[in-house]
């Protein structure tokens, strides 16, 4: 139920920056996922708002109160792990009724509301199982349940689906969200799974090297991202190095490797060395007309994803380019060794400065 | 010519059939990825394999010789384990050059083998570092390498992406799969992720409590699943039971509920049969207005989620059941799809994707789980 203030926080371990000057402001019963690749920080955030390592510097709020130095069990908070920590001694029933009891609740209180919390868990498990007797889904969602059980206002989840199969994982983050929902927490889930991540989430962020990159709703980082590192953190992007030739009203025309091509864009001077990015799923491939000159090339494979075909095209300009077409379009696509054309679907293409540091140290994920 | 050949291996551990009856044929060159939930026996088959286990019964041939009680190190074929083991006091090009070097070649001859393989993926940079210093993706790569540079025709990788974080996996999958054939050697790769499965694979064998349910090319396994577990796990779907009124030259009538029926033009099945239809989420259409089409349905928006390139649609379908639509995220922001939970949408599929299955004998929530 409350809101989360963190701000200007910084942690070292020995030299390393683990948080840098982290401020984020996280609102009353909003679902925000920290997201980036491993070592980048989500986690140590995380613990800093749980309370379990104290940040060296800058301050946090939960509602409005202060927490900056309080133990996690003065924090009003859940928090579950990846690594599932249920009491292996105890019965599932046991172990989620550990909060309750712990707060004073008598048995059968503790029974009824374990109850409740199983039945909103959709979890069907007897009285007499234990933790190691359960499926992966099943021990999570039992850890979810013990974590909600303590009626905490905020839940902090670390990699809540981690250990779970690809198959399960995708399954359960839809009644993990539900069930956030229909409590009424305010939630901050760390994950390096950008679908998971999108999937569920109100607002991401996204964070590299102990710093917040960027902040903003899942389609607004998909579809418009600031930085180049989101747009490559979030999903496959074509990167395509060229120069701009024109710069008007919202509208960039730039050459790559000799080829002209309209992007969203602002800010630039004709000359100027940029970078347009591209979805696979925005990329059209169809069949050669005569009368193309321009964004042509031969498709070198195609692997079927399930739902949509991926094709890698090799343009006769020497450029790369990944399509993505959804399965029932995929006919367009044409046959390995086929020539084509390629177009782009309208504001598919977005120009961006060539980053200070480069390309590569933009977009790394390790 | 197979190179792997399996007749009817199993493998029991006390009562349970680890390895229930598999039959396995498998070609020089070819890339294939052992798919199953957790527990269905996915690194017993490769430890099988491998030698690291012995069959309980059956016959397991590598290059038209029988190995079923070969020593592991007697068949040509390098395994990486999931919880692979660099050794932390040596640098990553000494990790490496490891595998030749017990395999017998000079130090020299290693220690290139190791420099090759650490340019193929791609960490011939940090050729000089120790394994702490590197990241788990970083790890896993090294691990690969070490597998790699024993040389031998067969590679055998127990969850070789496990490790990795969703977006590098994503880019190391195809990686993978272009070193394999430009080595030109076999793989068997273990995953529990049907995603990574049908992007890198030649063919999938998907395996559950033991046996290989469908073996086949990623697209036969896609449009073609032998049961409706087979088309829940691999690429997901919706499933509606239901009995078959009617039965023309060219298509069949199922009542899915009182009222409610769809056409699917899949034969097979005769009046009287209870039946699981099955549509693709990819495969269902969300329209906003009403038409007197086939296979249209109403319902109620229940909770739409951004997928990347798709938006997920959950349509509660009344008495019909809840079904899930996966929209092309373009095609839902240009036509201003409905995103309010209870607003009226229709849902539709062609005929043409309507599969058709035999009831199950357990019930379907059963059949489908993967847990």
């Amino acid at each position: 139920m409350p809101n989360v203030k963190v701000i200007g926080v910084g942690k070292k371990f020995k030299d390393l920056d683990a948080l840098r000057d982290v401020s984020l402001e996280i609102r009353d019963r909003e679902y925000v996922s920290i997201i980036g690749p491993s070592g980048c920080g989500k986690s140590t955030l995380l613990k800093c708002i749980a309370g379990i390592i104290r940040q060296d510097s800058g301050q946090i709020f939960i509602g409005a109160r202060e927490v900056s130095a309080l133990p996690p069990e003065e924090r009003q908070l859940g928090y579950m792990f990846q690594e599932i920590a249920l009491f292996p001694h105890m019965t599932s029933w046991d172990n989620m009724g550990y909060g309750p009891r712990v707060r004073g609740k008598n048995k059968e209180l503790t029974r009824q509301f374990v109850g409740q919390v199983m039945e909103l868990a959709r979890l069907k498990i007897g009285r007499h199982t234990y933790p190691d007797e359960l499926s992966g889904g099943a021990r999570q969602k039992t850890a979810l349940a013990r974590a909600i059980a303590a009626e905490p206002q905020l839940l902090l989840l670390d990699e809540p689906l981690g250990a779970l199969d690809a198959h399960v994982r995708a399954v359960l983050r839809y009644e993990l969200r539900r069930l956030v929902n229909e409590l009424g927490l305010t939630a901050i889930h760390v994950t390096h799974d950008q679908e998971e991540a999108m999937s569920i989430s109100d607002r991401l962020v996204i964070m590299k090297a102990g710093q917040v990159i960027e902040v903003g709703t899942p389609l607004e980082l998909y579809l418009s991202p600031k930085r180049l590192f989101t747009a490559n953190f979030l999903g496959e992007t074509n990167f395509i190095p060229a120069e701009v030739e024109d710069c008007d009203q919202g509208h960039v025309t730039a050459v790559a490797n000799g080829w002209s091509a309209d992007s969203l864009g602002a800010g630039f001077t004709k000359g100027e060395g940029v970078v347009l990015t591209v979805r696979p799923e925005s990329v059209i491939v169809a069949p050669l007309k005569q009368a193309d000159r321009q964004w042509v090339g031969t498709v070198r494979e195609h692997m079927l994803l399930g739902d949509c075909l991926r094709s890698e095209i090799e343009l006769d300009n020497g450029l790369r380019m990944i399509a993505q077409t959804i399965n029932q379009a995929a006919e367009t696509a044409g046959n390995v060794g086929e020539r084509v054309m390629v177009d782009f679907v309208k504001d598919g293409l977005i120009a961006y400065q060539i980053p200070a540091h480069g390309l590569d140290v933009e977009l790394a994920l390790e | 010519m197979p190179t792997i050949k399996l007749a009817n291996v199993t493998r029991t551990f006390g009562r349970i059939k680890a390895i229930d009856q598999v039959n396995l044929e498998i070609a020089e060159g070819e890339y294939i990825c052992v798919l199953g939930p957790t527990g269905a026996g996915k690194t017993t088959l490769l430890r099988l394999i491998a030698g690291l286990t012995t069959a309980t019964s059956g016959r397991i041939e590598l290059d038209g010789h029988e190995v079923t009680n070969i020593r592991p190190e007697d068949r040509n074929a390098s395994y990486v384990p999931q919880q692979y083991a660099l050794f932390p006091h040596m640098t990553i090009r000494d990790n490496v050059a490891f595998g030749p070097l017990a395999r017998g070649f000079t130090p020299q001859q290693s220690l290139e083998t190791a420099d090759e393989m650490l340019k193929l993926v791609r960490l011939a940079h940090r050729a000089t570092a120790f394994p702490h210093e590197l990241s788990g993706g970083m790890q896993q790569r090294v691990a690969l390498a070490r597998g790699l540079a024993g040389r031998s025709p067969l590679l055998l990788l127990d969850e070789p992406l496990g490790a990795i974080d969703a977006r590098l996996r994503m880019i190391l999958r195809y990686e993978l799969r272009k070193l394999a054939k430009e080595l030109g050697v076999t793989v068997i790769h273990v995953t529990h992720d049907q995603q990574e499965a049908m992007s890198i694979a030649d063919r999938i064998a998907v395996l559950r409590d033991g046996a290989i349910r469908q073996f086949g090319r990623p697209s036969e396994i896609y449009e073609a699943p032998g049961s409706p577990f087979l088309a829940n796990f691999v690429g997901g779907a919706n499933f509606l039971e239901g009995v078959v009124v009617r039965e023309t030259g060219d298509a069949t009538i199922i009542d899915v509920a009182e009222g409610f029926a769809i056409t699917s033009s899949h034969d097979g099945h005769g009046m009287g049969d209870f039946v699981v239809t099955s549509f693709r989420q990819e495969g269902t259409l969300i329209l906003t207005n009403a038409s007197l089409e086939e296979n249209v349905v109403p319902g109620r928006l229940v909770s739409t989620s951004f997928l990347g390139s798709f938006l997920r649609c959950v349509v509660n379908l009344g008495r019909v059941g809840e079904v899930v639509a996966k929209v092309p995220v373009r095609e839902a922001l240009d036509r201003r799809l409905p995103d309010r939970a209870g607003q009226l949408v229709y849902v539709r599929a062609d005929r043409g994707r309507i599969m058709i299955f035999d009831r199950p004998e357990r019930p379907l929530a059963v059949e489908l789980e993967a847990f």
